[in-house]
């Protein structure tokens, strides 16, 4: 049986140079091709094993001052959970062998870097190996504004407080035409790079995301992967790539999109994206998280053999998906992933942040909290 | 350097194309890279049903959550729950068929008050009032149950089912077809020999069924193969299948799952999900035509990708699936048929809407979705 993949697009995905249209082009090759040559890749790239991390997500506030039409989550009055209600959701996590906090919230009207500096300085204070994975550039954009500091300097006193990573949210989709239908008042696709290199600068690595399935083109997808790269081949920043599919419930772009008989993405596209981002990151983005949260477990694990090395983390609470009708509940075991990941017939392995030090974690015995991954 | 070498061996495939696929095969093929054996799936879905993916508009409705069952796999069962009153039965027909229903499913636990009059009434008032609709009921189990309590043979209240205008009886109950995996499971329920017994004399009376397996929890993966087996056995004798649905077990809230759990086992995995609906489609062959991928166990999105290994049946848009809510499953208990026209879109095939007994039927799902029941809306994708 002959390939339908061209041998020179091959050769350029092995080198790292895959082009725009060889990512177009793979969208249209029969999917197992597609998918087996993503697996490929990932073979050659890390091997057998599959990561994941204990952590706890922390949403902060649903209170937010911004306009995305895709958000499910925003209030105008939300409570704002106080430092010390923030510590008492870290020490739950750091009783669950947690190794990361990942804190987002809502962008609240007047409060500016200290207080994001004071969720920082706390936790590192009770719990100093903890890893803060914390604050997307659209938070640090707006709290330098609040505060009146550059970018560069609220990413400095952030670091200086204990900050470790970004995540690379708010990122959505990197093209400006789609921010003002979903996003108008997020930071635009140059600003979003802005930070993003920024941190890198100062040493703060950071995640990448897309979050796809709403008005975007496939093209507009691509562009974005690649946009993503470039980011990676100046700075090396870059931890992995998490692509995000839009849950189309509850929200005004989602109720659009379903009046004119559009649906969430369908599982064969997710996988698409999976393994085309896989082709188009060789040799620069080395991690591709699969995220149960959207994809649901089943799909998730399926995942690992269309380009996906990680299954992200066992988060513990998961609000803001849940709102925009993600069913895939807000905690997951390690256990459960390594059942996942060992029927993918790979080798488990739990990673810290930063994708390091994880042997040693995987030999540890778990003894962790006990749950069943539905909602209620 | 990547290259596609096929590994599996040249006379498999051919057995497959002739609809012999034997046990050892099937093991060697779930041994072997599973594109391939996708890829196998999907061409003789091809060559069986072409490029149409059927789903039907129906209602699920559960007549009773009383049991005298044991089953451990079992998270719905109560000891002093709801009966259904032919009336409210009727009721939500009525609201099945406004929403576009053209078939209605009714099914419940086994239990005293439940016996064959009961059952010949509720059909025959569904069929009076709705003669159109396709009413698909009552699991073997449920039969055998209320025909001893009746005091006829399983045969005679067959016969009378089919009189009183049941369409199509369920091939539910099924679980595995291993009095070894039945005694663990499920000890109270009729056994392997009785189901196939029951389904045999259903077809033989002109009773369509479909049939189901229920996998994931203390079977073998022989086991498994074996039930499969087992359907085309029955099925080459009769003819009476119209489908095969792999239902993956939900592990929460029953004590078989909470077992499990407890051992460090977990629900079966998406690829094993794909595999069992590729390799029922290599088995069944040139002999049951119809694989049906359940969105209510599989989650929307691997039932979509199941469309590539095999399935060419996405099942039903259901509004109520109590049963599998109360085990934890979580993928909502509606999918509109726009959304399921969209997903066959989306993996480049062409929509057909079925009625039970995979007769097309004419879509006309702009008034279904206009007309969808407040209660079905609300529950669309989001549990709250």
């Amino acid at each position: 049986m002959n390939s339908k993949i061209p041998e020179d697009l091959i050769e350029r995905a092995y080198q790292g140079k895959s082009t725009k249209e060889d990512a177009l082009l793979l969208l249209d090759v029969p999917p197992f091709e597609l998918f087996r040559f993503a697996d490929e890749l990932r073979d050659l790239a890390v091997g057998d094993t599959v990561t994941y991390v204990v952590n706890r997500n922390i949403n902060f506030t649903s209170r937010c001052v911004g306009t995305c039409g895709f958000c499910a989550f925003r209030t105008n009055n939300g409570k704002v959970l106080s430092i010390e209600e923030i510590m008492e959701k870290v020490r739950e996590a750091e009783k669950a062998k947690a190794t990361e906090v990942c804190i987002q919230g809502g962008l609240l009207p007047d409060v500016g870097l200290d207080f994001y500096q004071g969720i920082a300085e706390a936790i590192k204070a009770e719990f100093p190996e903890m890893h803060i994975h914390s604050f997307s550039p659209m938070e640090v954009y707006h709290a330098s504004r609040i505060s009146g500091i550059p970018v560069k300097e609220a990413l400095r006193r952030l670091k200086r407080s204990g900050l470790d990573t970004i995540p690379g949210t708010a990122a959505e989709i990197l093209s400006d035409r789609v921010r003002k239908i979903i996003c108008p008042s997020k930071l635009s696709a140059a600003e979003w790079v802005g930070v993003v290199k920024q941190a890198h600068a100062a040493g703060i690595p950071t995640t990448a995301t897309m979050m796809y399935g709403h008005v975007e083109t496939p093209e507009e997808r691509i562009d974005h992967m690649l946009i993503i790269r470039e980011i990676q081949k100046e700075t090396g920043g870059i931890t992995e790539f998490v692509p995000l599919p839009f849950m189309p419930y509850n929200n005004p772009v989602g109720e659009k999109m379903i009046r004119e008989g559009r649906y969430a993405t369908t599982g064969l596209e997710d996988l698409k994206i999976y393994a085309v981002s896989r082709i188009l990151f060789h040799g620069y983005v080395d991690n591709i998280q699969a995220s149960w949260v959207k994809l649901g477990k089943k799909l998730a694990q399926f995942s690992l053999l269309c380009g996906a090395n990680d299954l992200g983390g066992t988060l513990m609470e998961e609000s803001i998906s849940r709102s925009a009708g993600a069913c895939h509940g807000e905690m997951i075991t390690a256990d459960e992933l390594e059942w996942m990941i060992h029927g993918a017939g790979r080798t488990p392995k739990e990673r810290t942040t930063l994708y390091r030090g994880a042997h040693e974690l995987a030999s540890r015995k778990h003894g962790r909290t006990a749950g069943c991954g539905i909602s209620e | 350097m990547y290259t596609k070498k096929p590994t599996t061996p040249e006379d498999v495939i051919e057995r497959a194309y002739q609809g012999k696929c034997t046990k050892e095969d099937a093991l060697l093929l779930l041994e072997g890279n599973p594109f391939e054996l996708f890829e196998l799936a999907d061409d003789l879905r091809a060559s069986t049903v072409g490029d149409a993916v059927s789903y039907v508009v129906n209602r699920n409705i559960y007549i009773t959550n009383k049991c005298i069952g044991n089953c451990g796999f079992c998270a719905y069962r109560t000891e002093k729950g709801y009966i259904l009153s032919v009336e409210e039965i009727l009721n939500r027909t009525g609201e099945a068929i406004k929403a576009g229903a053209v078939e209605i499913c009714i099914q419940g636990g086994y239990t005293p008050e439940a016996d064959m009059e009961f059952y010949l009434e509720i059909i025959e008032s569904i069929k009076a009032e709705f003669p159109d609709l396709c009413v698909h009921a009552l699991s073997p189990m449920e039969v055998n149950y209320a025909a001893r309590i009746s005091g006829m043979s399983v045969e005679e209240a067959l016969c009378r089912l089919k009189k009183s205008g049941l369409d199509s009886l369920t091939g539910t109950s099924a679980e595995i077809l291993s009095d070894r995996v039945r005694k663990i499971i499920c000890p109270g329920k009729i056994n392997t020999q009785q189901w196939i017994d029951t389904i045999t004399a259903a077809h033989k009376a002109g009773i369509s069924t479909n049939a189901t397996i229920m996998y994931g929890h203390v079977e073998t993966l022989e086991e498994r193969l074996d039930h499969v087996f087992t359907i085309r056995e029955i099925q080459k004798e009769t003819g009476g299948f119209t489908e095969l649905i792999p239902m993956s077990f939900l592990p929460y809230n029953n004590p078989i799952g909470e077992k499990m759990l407890a051992s460090g086992k977990f629900s079966s995995t998406g690829l094993e999900d794909l595999q069992l609906i590729a390799i029922s489609r290599v088995i069944l062959h040139s002999h049951v035509k119809n694989i049906q991928a359940t969105w209510v166990k599989l989650g929307k999105k691997l039932a979509q990708v199941a469309l590539q290994c095999g399935a060419n049946d996405l099942g039903g848009t259901l509004m109520e699936d109590q049963i599998s809510t109360a085990s934890g499953g979580s993928h909502g208990e509606y999918v509109s048929p726009a959304e399921f026209e969209w997903m066959i879109k989306g993996a480049g095939r062409v929509p057909m809407q079925r009625d039970t007994l995979y007769r097309k039927v004419e879509p006309r799902f702009s008034e279904q979705e206009r007309l969808l029941p407040n209660y079905a809306r609300a529950k669309m994708g989001s549990k709250e």
